[in-house]
């Protein structure tokens, strides 16, 4: 009996174990997690009695005269030389990555007295990778929380406030963005994010091939409505039957609607850009949504659009690269043709179907620090380099010159690639906009020379959501979330993407987010909004 | 103490053996309080609050039924049909009597459990895409029926997900199955066919006896998994269509769903920690089973 007992034990014992190695990365994850976190109190201790300490300097520094260089204001070079690592989203080949690291390096070993080791990953997986390493508690310092939601990073410790640094070792940057900005990347009454100089705003249209409309005899100067749209698109369909007429970015037909979605869809503000309205309503219960997935599915039915769109794992500019598509919708900006042309490589026009808009979310991702970063203060400082330096800003941008780009005008700061590269082969992937400050950095060949004033024009142009500066805290209903995410995943592609019929299926949707505990989220996102409104 | 003494070598042989499950099996046990807990990297682990069972609800809110049955049922149509394809390839491999022709097939029918999901995902896709797939455009066309909207189509879903997996997994049972069957004294069959027994009587009579020990083996093993999905084959294969989810979601796509925005760790390990108790139950179960019917065979 005994012999039994034990070996029943060991079964259970083995059980967990496996269950340990198999679902627990996290699991094991979390051990290390633990270890570090303890090492990096100690770490951080050290960064504010620093911080302190360098507060006299700095304001010795300014007393002094400003010398205009960004690391003038503080002077790291008696502390201990640390290597700061950055992360950054975009596909770049390891060995590009460390040429830019060593370029980089130079320079702030000169003006923070540290190294910087950036690595950058694809789209597809940069999420994934990062939370992997902000979980096993590795350094991190520096980066661009793309795709992640910036009040669970700040809740779970795993991101640092800026609130105390920023006076000191970001001054210039800390001045030079608007506080409506700033407040976009708040959590609590603490500064988390520092948002990205750039287009801050947007606006929603179609973008289609314009050699194909040309050949049909049409300008985009036709479209004036959603049926104009759709009568194009029909011929487009007769002219080349081999070609869909419009295609999905990834699984989304339509990824943006003119309302405030505040950071999740679960609960959105449906008029923002109409009256100015706080109240939190769901989308998918709406007419609104009704009328658009019964558009999107009659287009389907007359094949206008890929079939099987919410299944799609391609980017739509790649689908319209290879020729076997037409056109999409989009979100877009200023400069939104000439960037895409430039990327697929034939002349690409839009129609936009709103003006342009502003939210909470088009700040983001914008860059925070991590919890577990060697240094915060001197993060921070490097946040700024990036943002005021522009040899500091074109290096991360644009990388090297002779061996990404080379100038097509000097004079003027337009830069192109090198001869006999494109996109692909130089090997640093160009994502001007995700980084701190595009707009200290070289012109592309075809930009317009205005692009940074035309942007800058569009972006105070835009009609302001009455949420904007909001970020929902989901922590309190994160079950409900969850499982709404769960029941949105079922539908919400496959609608907007016309493979189900809305008149059957949005009331099943609808049941099945209340029974989810939409309701729940809305409630809650109603009462944190209205408290953050009577703060304001 | 003379024992003690004799045997103190071996002792220190399993010595590397036992740290080894210390550290890999029995340590990041202690990684379960994490499901317990609101984590919060800043205090560290141990530091965090502790906040009962709420990081198990979300398990249970929405689809809990679907999910579950699901990746039960599912589950155990493989216990079923993997043994029953494998065992019967098994034995025609056995039959077989020219040495080449038996390599040449163990290798191909190890090749499918050789190709990565995401491949297999793209080959299923191969077949089943809507206008250029190999079903829509050559083989329905062929029966005069419609073209179908697969990725659409819950209701086909059950068996291609089933056929898939067969397809993938049955080589390697196979060549367990194939292992114990090559191991089975000639002299049995010898002894049957004396006693004038078909091909079909020696195989029902002496080769499925054999390997009962093995099967009950394999089958144990693969219950106690009952509760974990093979998440390429229910995530990639289905191309994480949304109308199939009905069919396809099981709760380690569930949970990878839900958190994939969230990043909660404490849900994810409180997800872990429901599989593996189930798990464990259902060993404990199947064994007390088995024990009744064969106590042998039974694990413990």
């Amino acid at each position: 009996m005994k012999r039994r007992v034990l070996a029943a034990m060991l079964a259970a014992v083995m059980t967990v174990g496996l269950a340990a190695c198999g679902g627990g990365d996290a699991g094991t994850a979390g051990g290390d997690a633990g270890a570090a976190g303890a090492e990096d109190a100690g770490g951080s201790d050290a960064g504010v009695t620093a911080g302190t300490e360098e507060g006299g300097d700095a304001n010795d520094g300014t007393g002094a005269g400003d010398s205009g260089s960004a690391a003038a204001a503080y002077d790291f070079s008696d502390q201990e030389h640390v290597t700061l690592k950055l992360y950054m989203f975009g596909d770049a080949d390891t060995d590009q990555c460390e040429a830019v690291s060593a370029a980089l390096s130079e320079i702030t070993n000169e003006k923070l007295n540290c190294d910087v080791e950036l690595t950058r990953i694809g789209f597809g997986s940069y999420q994934q990778q990062v939370n992997l390493v902000l979980s096993s508690g590795e350094q991190i310092d520096v980066f661009a929380p793309h795709g992640m939601s910036l009040a669970t990073l700040a809740n779970s410790g795993q991101i640092y406030p800026m609130t105390e640094l920023l006076p000191e070792y970001a001054a210039e940057t800390f001045a030079a963005i608007p506080e409506i900005d700033w407040s976009c990347g708040m959590i609590g009454d603490d500064y988390y994010m520092m948002p990205a100089n750039k287009d801050k705003a947007m606006d929603l249209g179609f973008m289609m091939r314009k050699d194909i409309l040309d050949e049909l005899g049409m300008t985009v100067d036709d479209i004036k409505s959603f049926d104009d749209l759709h009568d194009l698109l029909v011929k487009v369909k007769e002219a080349h039957p081999d070609m869909y007429p419009v295609v999905p970015d990834f699984a989304a037909t339509i990824g943006y609607m003119k309302l405030d979605n505040l950071g999740d869809n679960l609960g959105v503000i449906m008029t923002a850009f109409e009256d100015d309205s706080l109240t939190v309503e769901n989308l998918y219960a709406s007419d609104y949504y009704m009328e658009l997935c019964t558009r999107m599915y009659s287009w389907a039915q007359e094949g206008l659009i890929m079939p099987d769109a919410s299944s799609n794992s391609e980017s739509g500019n790649n689908l319209i690269k290879s020729g076997r598509a037409f056109g999409r919708f989009s979100h877009m900006k200023i400069g939104f043709e000439s960037e895409n042309t430039n990327s697929i490589g034939t002349e690409i026009v839009c129609w936009r179907y709103t003006d342009p808009i502003s939210v909470t979310a088009k700040l983001t991702p914008g860059w925070v620090i991590g919890e577990n970063s060697v240094d915060h203060a001197r993060s921070v400082a490097l946040l700024n380099l990036m943002y005021t330096d522009p040899e500091v800003s074109n290096l991360v941008i644009n990388g090297i010159e002779g061996v990404h780009y080379e100038f097509a005008d000097e004079a003027k700061g337009v830069i192109r690639y090198p001869a006999g590269k494109d996109a692909t082969s130089v090997g640093y992937a160009r994502q001007a906009w995700g980084w701190p400050n595009e707009q200290i950095s070289y012109l592309w060949e075809g930009d317009p020379e205005t692009l940074w004033a035309d942007l800058n024009a569009f972006n105070e142009s835009a009609r302001q959501s009455p949420a904007k500066g909001f970020t929902f805290d989901n922590s309190a209903v994160l079950n409900e979330v969850t499982a709404c995410n769960n029941v949105v995943t079922k539908y919400h592609n496959a609608l907007i993407g016309g493979q189900l019929d809305p008149s059957t299926t949005i009331p099943e949707f609808v049941a099945e987010l209340e029974k989810a505990g939409i309701d729940k989220i809305i409630a809650e996102k109603q009462r944190q909004i209205d408290e953050w409104a009577a703060n304001k | 103490m003379a024992k003690t003494r004799r045997y103190l070598p071996l002792y220190l042989m399993m010595v590397p053996g036992l740290l080894y499950l210390l550290i890999n099996n029995y340590i990041p046990m202690l990684g379960i309080i994490i499901a317990f807990k609101q984590i919060n990297f800043r205090i560290g682990i141990l530091k965090s609050p502790f906040v009962g069972l709420s990081n198990f609800e979300f398990l249970f809110k929405g689809d809990a039924w679907l999910i579950t049955r699901n990746t039960i049922a599912y589950n155990l149509l493989f216990i079923v049909l993997t043994p029953v394809v494998a065992i019967t390839v098994a034995i025609f491999l056995n039959e077989l009597k020219s040495v080449m022709a038996k390599k040449v097939y163990q290798t191909l029918i190890l090749i499918p459990y050789l190709i990565s999901i995401v491949v297999v995902s793209y080959l299923v896709y191969a077949l089943l895409a809507t206008d250029n797939g190999f079903m829509n455009n050559t083989i329905l066309p062929l029966f005069g029926i419609d073209p179908v909207s697969w990725y659409s189509s819950p209701q086909y879903w059950p068996v291609i997900l089933v056929v898939t997996h067969i397809w993938k997994g049955f080589g390697y049972s196979t060549i367990i199955y194939y292992a114990t069957l090559v191991g089975i004294d000639k002299s049995y069959y010898e002894a049957a066919a004396i006693d004038g027994a078909g091909r079909w009587a020696r195989i029902w009579n002496v080769t499925i006896p054999c390997l009962k020990s093995t099967i009950i083996t394999l089958t144990l093993l693969s219950i106690g998994r009952m509760f974990y999905s093979d998440f390429g084959l229910f995530y990639q294969v289905p191309m994480n269509s949304g109308p199939l989810l009905d069919v396809t979601n099981t709760i380690d796509t569930y949970v990878y769903r839900g958190l994939m925005q969230s990043n909660n760790i404490g849900m994810s390990s409180a997800a872990g920690v429901y599989q593996s108790v189930v798990g464990f139950v259902l060993v404990l179960l199947a064994n007390i089973i088995t024990s009744k019917i064969s106590k042998e065979d039974a694990l413990f």
